[in-house]
């Protein structure tokens, strides 16, 4: 996993290069990119794992940015800024970015967000396609379709919906669904939950303010309806 | 000088028409002798000429002509011709209606003209009036309010001067060709409110009122009414008023506009700080993460990295705070364990507590609270910084919550000297600082203007209760709010 290829995208030298001493140290490839303008010619020629993403740069800046990344990839996007605030981190998450981080941040921190989000949820045993209804679920090829129709879902996305579908009709804890989808540091972050079902009901159901599949709990969790 | 000419030669074209009227009925006598007509012809000739006098020039010329004309009515056409004695007493009564009816028509016309005179001048009154609330409505300018209206008033009415005292400058402006003064003891007892309107030789004075209260006086030189004066106190009044509500407002402006420039100016330069903190945290941290670093190295690279997260605090502080003052609070409410919070607390603070004993106190039923957690944990960190900088080093912090029956309250409590009675509510104000120990403690007299600012924003309030020599108890109130169940 630690030759993966990280894109960091700051227009701030020192961070630049902290990040890239680190990180190389690491074993990951780095690369970066000063501006929004130039991560998105970087993903545009090349494919990243992983993207380290600040927030606030001059230009179109962080959101706009990672917007326009998550519409051609799949890479997992970390953003970095300086605000803590709720609103902020939804903003962030709805802009298509997995994670989140509030600078400054201490270096192991950020080297385990990296790590949730680089992981995957390896296909075990079970890679049984998964039917309901009009959906289908392809754990092998990380595949989903709806009513024959491929549908596009970023790698967490991809995590969350087949981890409620191989539990199905169980509701499962916003803790646990945290841990299991991006890792054992995780457990807290309930608005990660609540950007990402909704991003993921936009996707598979057909009346996403009435969803059919993904069933919320309120206060307790999520449940897979099969 | 000018006031001589005018009279004198007011009094030239006075002669010159009572010697015209003496003339005019001459002429008629003259007319009426050569034309032979009859007695009666004559008397209407004369009175219609005396009726023309009376209504073009005035009651004096009419009656000068009247008397004129009786003599020569009498002298000229009334048996026994030549002589001024009348032989038939009817002729006496028709001399007596006469003069009667002539007399009357002049006093008529007289009276008719003067109040056409009369009606003029009001109007021009009001014109003028109407032009000086004008200028006092629209006028704005750099100079004070007072010099202006002097000038409009000055200006409004062709006087020869003003003076108007404005009591709050305690200054007299003046406007016209002629300085006037107002003698002291007008000034005083107008200012008293004794009089409202006073004369003497040369001026009129009245004193302007805002509401009822004295606000000044204005001393008038020149041809104005008494109505007008009232009425030119009470438009200085309204413009004195205006200009006054003008300044507060744009002093109001300007603080706004400090605050918010000061805040913003302060936000810019937080966020700068952000970038090089985030370069040092990230290097020690990753440095401090390898196990090869051990005794005073590590000792020493933490001090680095407990040191850059309290200078983080602190701006993060300062732009909490710099928002909360320029009004901009933003409630981020979630579900929150009071205790988690104190803990975050005294941990945040450990090194500026050092070795100072603190006691938490939270009960065991306490449930979670909707707060916005970052606000809350500023806000006691604003108390406990507080009871530092005033109670003894070695005295106890206590900081503690408590769930009540209809509100939660966090509270902070400390040994020192207590807030002297008095004090207690004015210690929340900004800028605010203790009388006894302003310049022996630091800070700036902001940070309990922000308590209270954020228990407000949540919909409750900070308050003291103190007792001097044994401590202060400073709570937080918040209301147990109803999205909790939501």
């Amino acid at each position: 996993m630690s030759s993966a290829k990280i894109l960091v995208v700051d227009d701030e030298p020192q961070i630049r290069r902290i990040m890239r001493t680190t990180m190389t140290a690491q074993g990951y490839e780095v690369h970066d990119a000063r501006s929004g303008e130039e991560a998105l010619d970087a993903v545009r020629d090349q494919r990243f794992d992983l993207i380290l993403l600040d927030a606030n740069m001059p230009g179109i800046g962080g959101l706009e940015a990672c917007r326009n990344i998550r519409a051609s990839s799949e890479a997992a996007i970390i953003m970095l800024t300086v605000r803590s605030a709720e609103a902020d981190k939804v903003a962030a998450l709805d802009a298509g970015a997995d994670d989140y981080v509030t600078k400054p941040f201490s270096m192991p921190e950020l080297l385990a967000r990296i790590r949730a989000a680089l992981r995957r949820i390896p296909v075990t045993g079970d890679a049984a396609i998964i039917q309901a209804d009009d959906l289908e679920i392809q754990p092998a090829a990380r595949s989903v379709k709806v009513s024959g129709r491929e549908v596009r879902l970023t790698p967490k996305e991809f995590d969350l919906l087949h981890y409620l579908a191989i539990n199905p009709n169980v509701t499962i804890a916003h803790a646990k669904l945290l841990q299991a989808v991006w890792g054992p540091d995780y457990g807290d972050e309930v608005e990660y939950l609540r950007t990402f079902i909704n991003q993921v009901r936009k996707k598979i159901e057909k009346d996403p303010a009435h969803p059919k599949h993904i069933i919320t709990e309120p206060w307790v969790g999520y449940k897979f309806q099969l | 000088m000018q006031e001589v000419a005018v009279s004198r030669s007011s009094s030239w074209a006075t002669g010159g028409k009572l010697a015209a009227a003496v003339v005019a009925v001459g002429a008629v006598t003259a007319g009426c002798l050569f034309s032979g007509v009859n007695q009666t012809t004559t008397g209407f000739a004369y009175l219609i000429t005396v009726l023309f006098i009376a209504s073009g020039w005035g009651l004096t010329e009419a009656i000068v002509a009247s008397v004129t004309a009786m003599l020569c009515y009498n002298f000229f056409f009334l048996p026994p011709v030549g002589q001024f004695t009348i032989a038939d007493p009817q002729n006496w009564i028709a001399l007596g209606a006469f003069l009667v009816t002539a007399i009357v028509a002049s006093q008529l016309s007289a009276r008719a003209r003067n109040q056409t005179t009369a009606a003029i001048r009001r109007q021009l009154e009001l014109e003028r009036l109407y032009a000086l609330g004008r200028s006092i409505l629209i006028g704005a300018g750099d100079r004070p309010a007072a010099v202006r209206l002097a000038r409009h008033v000055a200006q409004a009415f062709e006087l020869r001067g003003v003076a108007l005292y404005d009591a709050r400058s305690g200054q007299v402006y003046l406007a016209g060709p002629e300085d006037v003064t107002i003698p002291a003891e007008i000034l005083q007892r107008g200012l008293a409110g004794e009089l409202d309107q006073a004369e003497n030789s040369d001026c009129r004075f009245a004193v302007i009122r805002l509401g009822t209260k004295p606000a000044g006086v204005l001393a008038i030189r020149g041809a104005v009414s008494t109505t007008a004066v009232d009425a030119i106190s009470s438009l200085v009044a309204i413009g004195l008023e205006r200009a006054r509500a003008q300044e507060i407002e744009s002093r109001a402006q300007a603080a706004r506009q400090g605050e918010q420039l000061k805040s913003t100016l302060l936000d810019a330069i937080a966020h700068e700080f952000k970038t090089p903190l985030t370069s040092i945290k990230a290097a020690t941290t990753t440095v401090l993460a390898d196990e090869q670093f051990t005794g005073q190295y590590r000792e020493l690279l933490s001090i680095v990295n407990e040191e850059t997260d309290r200078l983080d605090n602190l701006v993060s502080d300062a732009i909490q705070i710099s928002r909360i003052e320029a009004g901009k609070v933003t409630l981020h409410r979630s579900l929150v364990s009071p205790n988690d919070v104190i803990d975050t607390v005294i941990t945040q603070m450990r090194t500026r507590l050092e070795d100072r004993p603190v006691e938490k106190n939270v009960g065991a039923a306490v449930s979670d609270v909707y707060v916005d957690r970052d606000l809350i944990e500023l806000s006691l960190r604003q108390l406990v910084d507080n009871a530092i900088k005033h109670a003894p080093g070695h005295t106890a912090i206590r900081i503690g919550a408590e769930g009540r029956q209809k509100d939660f309250a966090f509270w902070v409590t400390d040994d020192g000297p207590g807030i002297p009675t008095g004090e207690e509510e004015h210690i929340f104000e900004k800028f605010y600082r203790g009388q006894a120990n302003r310049d022996a403690v630091p800070g700036s007299g902001v940070g309990l203007s922000v308590v209270r600012e954020i228990a407000r924003a949540h919909g409750g309030d900070a308050s003291v209760a103190s007792e001097a020599g044994k401590g202060s108890r400073f709570v937080i109130t918040l209301p147990l709010a109803r999205e909790e169940t939501k």
